[in-house]
């Protein structure tokens, strides 16, 4: 979010804010220690998930939130597994953590932005797997459900004008970033890329929308390789889109 | 020993076919999913399961006994192995006394763990398969590529070949049909011929002692009644508390397994044959051990319905074989490292972590957690290469020091700012083989600073 994705960072701080919230950096924040949890590397992990509790607990606000579903799948799911489930400390922080679209929806009830977006463009969804089956930011298919309702990345785009979402076939299939995953499962972690960039292909689309971008620096690094062209913006970047007018 | 990274590489080398796997084994998937919606509370009764499960293991001492207990009364001979050579002791001296010399077996994930064939073979036994996907790779001398479908990695025109080479069918005949009347004749000839019937137990119920084998071949029943002994090979955990506990798994099931509303056959033996002996070997073989562990019990509530296989991108497109375990995909993966982390420790990072696997499991193993507790311990047991724990180290070190971290990040940007793409490409290992790193823009302080000196 600091080095390879400024534009989302910003866009979310500038969003935020013009709805009205006032906003707080924590200056001291690094990375919330998913790298090395889903690594293993649990001593490494166990600090730098206690240095983050700490950080972010004493910091006299409202509601932590980040435009990154899997760093609060971290939060919410895994922090017990370090810090256990009974951490008064932790609970508090957790239960004041969301996820943007979690936040915008949920807690704040958007129903409509206090300024004409506006993205004449044709787009279609990713959702990266935490966000999906941990945050459930959209029905999982795996769940046997009569009816669906529509995601939150979906809903919040609704609300600017002029967009197109192009539907998938199979839009919960994973892209195969999955952290180290990608570097260690090269080979397979490239086929999955390309098929999912490939569903993105049949949907017509040419740009992808998602809530985090962990999984565009993977996706990303695939289309520009492999020279399919694609464009690729956090929900937040789209939901800017107008407000300067 | 080849690791999951290397073999799915070598999977991967022909495309065409990985694709076609993909394919074939996601459409089992979709199946599923059209199935269990005909059911009306299908969550609802995956809970179910998953308590049942959860109650009979945190119990199962006093299931295990009354299991014994009933079977007995029926005539039926319960034995207990406490691991792999015990168990295919037991077999072998059951067969000996019997002097079978000819063994017929049904499908059964138990007797592929103790390699029970091998023991047997090896003792002069003849063991023949009788499940049409598992004969197949018994020709080949291969191992089950998946729990429920074994030979799902072979295209018909390679079954074709295999049984052109074994059983003499018409070279470059790869109809399905026309192969499967073919193994029927070449199996009624085994059938016949054998002393010894050995299968797998899908439930054992300790209320009355009796056995439940579902399988879609009819082939297990002929296994378990045409010749004079019968051997069951039972997991203990695999014993439910009643009858009526029964339906909630059989609805499950199959609907799980391949979108089917249930197997073709569901069979209830209670009794020896008339004149036979029936003899069910209870195998421990570490699942006490299991048992004995908070996360990782959870393991057992396993049905073997293959549903994780089937949901799992990178079992879809690295393959069975790709997994060093007998059993590959998420559940093995969740079972292997536990057994011996030193032989199996890659398998908990054959994973994107992306969750699947627990959504579609009809008894809620919460499998993406087994497999990042796993990897927790798989560290731990220093399992990972020197070099990447001190890249680890580094970086953590940074982490936890927001000063360093802050000097890190902008030598990263001036860095990349600085050398061409192509190059640092090269240097990226892993990533750069297949993807681009990002373009480098202005990072999130730069533009947070530009937008303060603005205003």
């Amino acid at each position: 979010m600091e080095v390879f994705y400024g534009k989302a960072s910003l866009a979310t701080y500038l969003l935020l804010e013009k709805l009205g919230i006032e906003v707080v950096l924590q200056k001291n924040a690094s990375c919330c220690g998913q790298i090395q949890a889903n690594r293993g590397c649990r001593d490494d992990a166990e600090k730098i998930v206690k240095k983050f509790a700490d950080d972010f607990s004493n910091m006299d606000v409202d509601y932590v939130v980040s435009p990154s579903g899997s760093c609060v799948s971290m939060i919410r799911e895994t922090y017990p597994y370090y810090l256990g489930k009974g951490n008064d400390d932790y609970l508090k922080l957790k239960n004041k953590t969301f996820e943007l679209c979690e936040f915008l929806l949920d807690v704040l009830k958007i129903e409509k932005l206090p300024y004409d977006a506006s993205a004449p463009k044709e787009v279609s969804v990713h959702y990266n797997c935490h966000a999906l089956r941990h945050l459930h930011l959209s029905q999982r298919s795996e769940q046997v459900l009569k009816e669906r309702r529509e995601g939150k990345v979906e809903r919040l785009l609704n609300l600017v004008s002029d967009i197109k979402i192009l539907p998938l076939d199979n839009p919960d299939e994973c892209c195969g970033f999955g952290g180290t995953f990608s570097v260690k499962e090269a080979a397979v972690s490239n086929v999955m890329g390309l098929s999912k960039l490939k569903q993105h292909q049949d949907s017509k689309s040419k740009c992808i929308v998602s809530a985090d971008v962990s999984c565009f620096m993977h996706l990303a690094g695939l289309s520009s390789r492999n020279k399919l062209g694609f464009e690729f913006y956090h929900v937040a970047e789209i939901l800017t889109w107008g407000m300067g007018k | 020993m080849k690791r999951h990274a290397e073999l799915a590489e070598d999977f991967l080398k022909d495309k065409e076919k990985a694709l076609w796997h993909n394919d074939s084994v996601w459409s089992v998937r979709k199946k599923r999913d059209q199935l269990a919606l005909e059911i009306k509370d299908f969550e609802g009764l995956k809970d179910l399961a998953s308590e049942i499960k959860l109650h009979t293991l945190t119990h199962l001492d006093e299931y295990l006994e009354a299991f014994e207990k009933n079977a007995l009364a029926r005539g039926i001979k319960v034995h207990w192995a406490k691991d792999a050579k015990e168990c295919n002791e037991i077999v072998y001296d059951i067969a000996r006394k019997n002097g079978a010399k000819n063994v017929i077996k049904s499908k059964s994930m138990l007797s592929e763990e103790v390699h029970l064939n091998h023991y047997l073979e090896k003792k002069g036994l003849e063991v023949v398969e009788t499940d049409l996907g598992e004969r197949i790779i018994q020709f080949e001398k291969q191992t089950p590529s998946h729990i429920v479908l074994p030979a799902i990695h072979l295209k018909r025109e390679e079954v074709g070949s295999i049984f052109h080479k074994n059983i003499g069918t018409p070279k470059g005949n790869g109809n399905p049909t026309f192969l499967t009347h073919a193994a029927r004749a070449h199996l009624r000839e085994k059938f016949l011929g054998a002393d010894v019937g050995i299968s797998g137990v899908n439930y054992g119920v300790a209320e009355t002692g009796e056995i439940v084998v579902c399988t879609n071949e009819g082939n297990a029943d002929l296994t378990m009644g045409l010749p004079k002994v019968h051997i069951a090979l039972m997991g203990i955990e695999k014993v439910v508390p009643k009858l009526e506990h029964l339906s909630v798994f059989t609805t499950l099931l199959a609907r799980s397994a391949t979108g089917q509303p249930s197997t073709v056959y569901t069979t209830h033996i209670a009794a020896p044959r008339k004149g036979g002996e029936m003899h069910v070997v209870l195998v421990d073989n570490d699942r006490s051990k299991f048992l004995g562990d908070e996360r990782l019990y959870e393991a057992l509530k396993c049905i073997r319905c293959g549903a994780c296989l089937n949901t799992c991108p990178v079992y879809r497109y690295s393959g069975g074989h790709s997994y060093n375990y007998i059993i590959p995909g998420p559940i093995g993966s969740a079972l292997a490292p536990f057994r011996s982390y030193k032989n199996y420790n890659d398998m908990a990072f054959a994973c994107s972590l992306c969750a699947s696997c627990s959504g579609v499991c009809p008894v809620k193993i919460p499998l993406d957690r087994l497999l990042f507790h796993h990897r927790q311990s798989a560290v731990q047991e220093k399992a990972v290469s020197k070099l990447e724990k001190l890249m680890f180290g580094f970086v953590s070190f940074s982490m936890l020091h927001p000063s360093m971290w802050g000097l890190l990040n902008k030598s990263a940007l001036f860095f990349m700012r600085l050398v061409p793409m192509k190059l640092i490409n090269l240097f990226s290992m892993g990533w750069g083989k297949y993807r681009d790193l990002p373009n480098v823009d202005k990072s999130f302080s730069e533009l947070i600073k530009e937008r303060k000196e603005k205003r």
